[in-house]
């Protein structure tokens, strides 16, 4: 992952360079981030002794961080296979209704992805012994589960066992722990959170099990993953209340006598199964949220007109054109892909207007709305570098005016007609300006670090800008800058509003501009409130249920009241509603759940880290210099492994070898085949195999395969082999990709062909190279399994030598997919076509079709049918020609997901059925040898997961084939996909 | 009225007009002394401790470098041929030298040195050699540094010749050290 980061989103190898400590190595490849590392430096020192105290945890290596900028928001990510790593992406985070809290996010990250780190890696006396045992006692070994070694698997349990526990537990953790450890801002003390289990209570929507919140709670509503946090804190928070913080820590803990698994280790530490005590909490949470519902509902609830019967969502800042009588937005909910919508107040009817590529989790795409030039102003991309695209509300046209903006929170200067946006850079909050025709960017004011500013909007007089403005303690206030001093470089700003510690947002102007309505956090719930921009004057203007975001006020009374647009929060997302715009006096704050952890057990104060600007970072540090991948390479294990060879087993051994950022790994395989049946110089089997960054070098004799062992694909291979490969990214703009690959390979000792298992070859050495060039623009809906749209193409070329005569082929593929109005359920046709250049004759002139290409147990890709040389219903190799043609159509029906189909360490989460029928003719130039075939067929896949992070696939299928002169065949395939 | 109750009556009155001050400005003032909710508007009671800033700020990218080349020094210091030179007495002699720590914060000397000792030690003489002598002679605190007889000793060390750049920033790492 952080080998395919780092080359996709550099254009060429950067120059890494690392500085360390006795437990960190902080590695960066930019010197415009380096002002963090102090900082994250101490963050990291802090944080990781208060875990090593917390957990009784002892590291066995340092933590590897890489220091990116590779987005526009912040993020971490952690893992402790095969040594501990963390990257942090520098960006300021995205504060939005208050899903994330706004303090020192250095410090924040560090509390959090830490306790990842240490209660993944806590290992007890077992755990060592098994970590010396596969590493020959000679260093620790975590072994990563590798798919072509299944084996590995449970080698890698054996040796990280807590790692295999589900997403909901391991982020649980860490939110609890984050929050404590920040004094409080965290997400278990978040109004989101809060919020959004009200709402499950208030429309009595299903809140998951354990079970069934992996299996489908995290992938069925616009939430999906982050499903994982809300449960997983809320549960911890529960348990924490109910048992006392340390029970939780004992939990997690891999101490002395703890057991391995996470629900045997829960058994043991509270008594109870991890299903009963979930149950309890389910009904605790609704008991919980009924009281605050009782407590909202003293004072007469706000009454809200709903716009849409639809959910929908997630959605952006929205804006009311009284031209069209349309409120233009961006959604993103389950069903279609994230677009620009039209909605009709009056109706409710919903009109897409363009899909929005790269659409954020929950603000969608920023959006700003040219009145007078009928346009919308949106970003694309918003997950990696934003992009700045317009549509035109009367052309209907799309373009994209500036690639890799990096700018978001746009506002539109209806006087000047410039875009102004907040921009991320190396960490850091600018507000920029461009002006049109909107092709460059101004940087009129760049904050410090720690100060970030979001949701901007413009008076109507084009004077004043407003805006949210956290600082590194995380209080928020809402601020009002001038324009005319921000393009003089001044960023100067007005208090309008301290909310300490409450996020606000969503402030927008009055039509005249003397007034702000926004949301708190205030009160519990979110609620809008008016401010006075002159006086700071507040009223609040409604006692919702829920929560309400996105106020625009509409067509004021003679009191200066009159209708508000917002959005209310549901348990299926945000729904359009209007209301009355009338002050309230009597509004009541609703309770948190985790404040009763610190109130009931006041020793998580004591959790709270001491700033740690006080840590000599001088004495710690140990070392600094140029990191080079390939040269920090250790040994990462040695394991037993079996192997394939042909008809027979081969039993042997492997070594791999990476290092700490997994830019460069290497591996040694050896095994050996005691049956007889094969000839001597065919039993023994070795292979190694070296990336490094986007080299790729391998070599093998007598090359094995574990899945050789089952099914009828077989690449185990006589002799041997020599190959270098390299992978260049042209464009690296995700989703849009360009690749250019190319590898050179030779062979010798050979029996048949390397890629055709069932042709033979007349000759035993030869030299193969392919180049190819490869586009990709795939997306997903929320809920997808697969890819659901876009486009895929490939032109390779792929050329042989042997017996001095040059073999050259061509081909090229052609992939297109659309969204069918029915849920994740896409259609894709499949083209491909391709020449080759020698004698038909000859093998090495042939390209070879037959068979799905699944074996009984694999680990390549599920749906083989796609491949161009694949032909399901016709054995494999059967149809050979040196010219063809073939096109597929494929429609996948909407998967089934079972919440309730197994047990935490084994479930299957949903079933697929595909539908597929290609046409080939093969041939073409010569028609006495034209052949042309066609089939139909069908796969089912049912996705099974072990231990919570390996996934499996068993799928079966069955196709039938026509010839041109009627002759029939037919095949059934069964296989499970491992890993 | 004696002295005594007309204190009293000015503490009374004095306690009035600020109570009756308080009042106005509670009542009038700008937002920021004030709750600025009207009505009996709840307040969310969470738990709120902040550490407040602990920042990174223009000083960072200082800090970082001195943190660096404390790192690289430490590297440096581990390395055998720096251990061999730094229990050469010249080589310690010279450490105090002022000269010696500004010289050595010259990369161009520096990699002049190192250049030199390199091309020496292959015993060619390019016109690339002479430009790098040029370069040191030319230097105002070389020719200061040159009449220095440990400095003489040293620049003939092999350790010294071996560890010329990596000995760049571990001088630069001794010197902020020093300045702290």
């Amino acid at each position: 992952m952080f080998a395919g980061l780092i080359l996709g989103a550099t254009s060429a190898r950067a120059q890494l360079r690392e500085i360390e400590t006795n437990d960190l190595r902080l590695v960066f490849y930019d010197t415009r981030h380096t002002y963090l590392a102090p900082q994250l430096m101490r963050s990291f020192e802090s944080a990781f002794a208060f875990h090593e105290r917390l957990f009784d945890y002892r590291p066995d290596g340092k933590v590897t961080i890489l220091l990116e900028d590779f987005s526009d928001y912040g993020h971490g990510g952690a893992d402790v296979i095969p040594s501990n790593r963390i990257n942090v992406g520098i960006a300021p985070f995205n504060y939005i209704y208050e899903t994330i809290p706004a303090n020192e996010r250095m410090s924040w990250i560090m509390n959090h992805e830490l306790a990842h780190v240490v209660e993944m890696d806590g290992s007890r006396a077992s755990d060592r012994f098994f970590r010396r045992w596969f590493g020959a006692g000679l260093f620790p070994s975590k072994v990563t589960p590798n798919p072509e070694d299944p084996l590995s698997m449970g080698y890698g349990f054996l040796t990280t066992p807590r790692r295999y526990s589900p997403r909901w537990y391991h982020e649980g953790l860490a939110v609890f722990l984050e929050t404590w450890m920040s004094g409080g801002l965290g997400r278990a003390l978040g109004g989101y959170d809060e919020m959004v289990f009200r709402a499950m209570v208030r429309d009595g929507s299903r809140i998951y099990d354990a079970v069934g919140l992996e299996a489908e709670g995290s992938t069925i509503d616009f939430q999906v993953g982050v499903n994982s946090y809300l449960y997983g804190t809320r549960f911890l928070s529960y348990l924490a209340v109910e048992h006392g913080p340390q029970k939780v820590i004992d939990w997690a803990a891999r101490r002395p006598g703890s057991k391995a698994y996470f629900s045997a280790q829960f058994r043991q530490v509270f008594g109870t199964s991890l299903e009963q005590e979930w149950s309890q909490w389910i009904a605790g949470e609704r008991q919980w949220q009924n009281q605050n519902l009782a407590q909202i509902r003293q004072y007469p609830v706000t009454p809200l007109k709903r716009l849409s019967t639809q959910a929908l969502g997630s959605v952006s800042r929205s804006f009311y054109d009284e031209a069209t009588r349309k409120i233009y937005a961006a959604v993103r909910y389950p069903g279609p892909m994230a677009h620009l919508a039209a909605i009709d107040p009056e109706s409710g009817a919903i009109a897409r207007l363009h899909d929005v590529e790269g659409a954020a989790l929950y603000y969608v795409t920023s959006l700003a709305f040219d009145r007078a030039g009928r346009r919308l102003f949106f970003t694309t991309d918003n997950n990696d570098l934003r992009d700045l695209n317009v549509y035109g509300l009367e052309s209907h046209k799309t373009s994209r005016l500036i690639e890799n903006f990096r700018t978001g929170d746009l506002a539109f200067d209806p006087v000047s007609g410039s875009l102004w946006g907040v921009r991320h850079l190396n960490g850091l909050s600018i507000i920029v300006e461009t002006v049109a025709p909107y092709h460059d960017v101004t940087h009129r004011f760049m904050f410090p670090y720690g100060t970030d500013v979001f949701d901007l909007n413009i008076s109507p007089d084009g004077k004043w800008m407003s805006g949210m403005l956290a600082d590194a303690s995380g209080r928020q206030k809402l601020v009002r800058f001038s324009l005319e001093k921000l393009r003089a470089r001044d960023g100067t700003f007005e208090t309008v509003h301290d909310f300490e510690f409450s996020t606000g947002g969503g402030f927008t102007f009055s039509a005249d501009g003397s007034k702000l309505y926004g949301t708190s956090y205030f009160t519990g719930a979110s609620n809008i409130f008016r401010f006075d921009v002159a006086t700071g004057a507040m009223d609040v203007l409604s006692n919702a249920e829920t929560g309400l975001f996105w106020p625009i006020p509409l067509a004021a009374n003679t009191e200066g009241n009159g209708q508000l647009l917002a959005y209310e929060y549901t348990a299926a997302g945000f729904v359009p509603v209007t209301l009355d715009s009338k002050p309230l006096m009597d509004v009541n704050a609703v309770k948190y759940f985790g404040q009763q952890v610190v109130e009931k057990y006041p020793i998580v104060r004591e959790w709270k880290l001491p700033p740690p600007a006080e840590i000599d970072m001088a004495a710690r540090t140990t070392k600094a210099g140029d990191y080079t991948a390939w040269r920090n390479m250790k040994p990462t294990a040695i394991y037993p492994i079996v192997q394939g060879y042909k008809d027979s087993a081969a039993y042997g051994a492997r070594m791999d070898f990476s290092d700490g950022l997994g830019l460069a790994a290497l591996n040694f395989t050896g095994s050996y085949s005691p049956d007889a049946a094969l000839v001597a110089k065919e039993r023994a089997h070795f292979g190694v195999d070296f990336r490094n960054w986007g080299w790729h070098f391998n070599a093998a004799y007598n090359n094995a395969d574990f899945y050789d062992l089952f099914g009828p694909t077989k690449v185990s291979l006589k002799g041997y082999t020599v190959r270098l490969a390299n992978k260049k990214n042209l464009r690296f703009k995700p989703p849009r990709m360009l690749d250019l690959d190319w590898s050179i390979a030779g062979y010798a000792g050979l029996d048949r062909l390397p890629d055709y298992q069932n042709v033979s070859l007349p000759i035993d050495k030869f030299l193969t190279g392919k180049i190819s060039l490869t586009y990709s623009r795939l997306e997903r809906s929320l809920g997808a399994v697969d890819d659901e749209k876009g486009i895929h193409w490939q032109l390779a070329s792929v050329d042989n030598y042997a017996n001095r005569t040059f073999y050259p082929r061509v081909y090229g593929t052609l992939d297109y997919g659309f969204l069918t109005p029915l849920r994740n359920s896409p259609v894709w046709i499949r083209s491909s076509l391709g020449e080759s250049f020698g004698d038909r004759t000859e093998p090495f002139a042939n390209f070879y079709f037959g068979g799905f290409g699944n074996n009984y147990v694999d680990h390549l890709a599920t749906s083989r049918y796609r491949e161009y040389y694949s032909f399901p219903g016709v054995s494999i190799d059967r149809i050979g020609a040196t010219d063809f043609a073939k096109s597929t159509i494929e429609w996948s029906l909407p998967p089934i997901r079972f919440s309730k189909f197994g047990a935490p360490y084994l479930y299957c989460n949903w079933a697929r059925l595909t539908w597929f029928s290609s046409v080939l003719a093969g041939n073409l130039a010569s028609a006495p040898d034209r052949l042309l075939y066609g089939n139909a067929g069908t796969q089912l896949d049912f996705r099974v997961v072990i231990a919570s992070y390996l996934n499996t696939t068993f799928s079966v299928g069955y196709a039938e084939a026509v010839e041109r002169h009627g002759h029939t065949s037919s095949e059934v395939m069964i296989s499970l996909k491992l890993l | 009225m004696d002295s005594s109750k007309r204190k009293y009556a000015v503490f009374v009155g004095a306690g009035v007009v600020l109570a009756g001050l308080i009042f106005v400005l509670a009542s009038y003032g700008p937002a920021g002394l004030k709750s600025a909710v009207q009505g009996a508007i709840g307040q969310r009671d969470v738990y709120r401790d902040s550490n407040g800033a602990n920042l990174a700020d223009a000083d960072s990218n200082a800090e970082f470098a001195k943190l660096y080349a404390i790192g690289q020094f430490k590297v440096l210091a581990g390395d055998p041929r720096f251990k061999a030179l730094a229990s050469n007495s010249d080589f310690t002699q010279l450490l105090g030298n002022s000269q010696f720590v500004s010289l050595m914060g010259n990369s161009q000397v520096v990699n002049s040195i190192a250049n030199v000792a390199k091309q020496g030690n292959l015993q060619g003489t390019s016109a690339s050699v002479a430009t790098q002598v040029a370069q040191i002679l030319a230097n105002s605190q070389f020719a200061s540094l040159a009449s220095n007889a440990n400095f003489q000793a040293l620049v003939a060390n092999a350790n010294f010749q071996a560890s010329a750049s990596q000995l760049q920033g571990a001088v630069q790492a001794a010197a902020s050290l020093n300045n702290q």
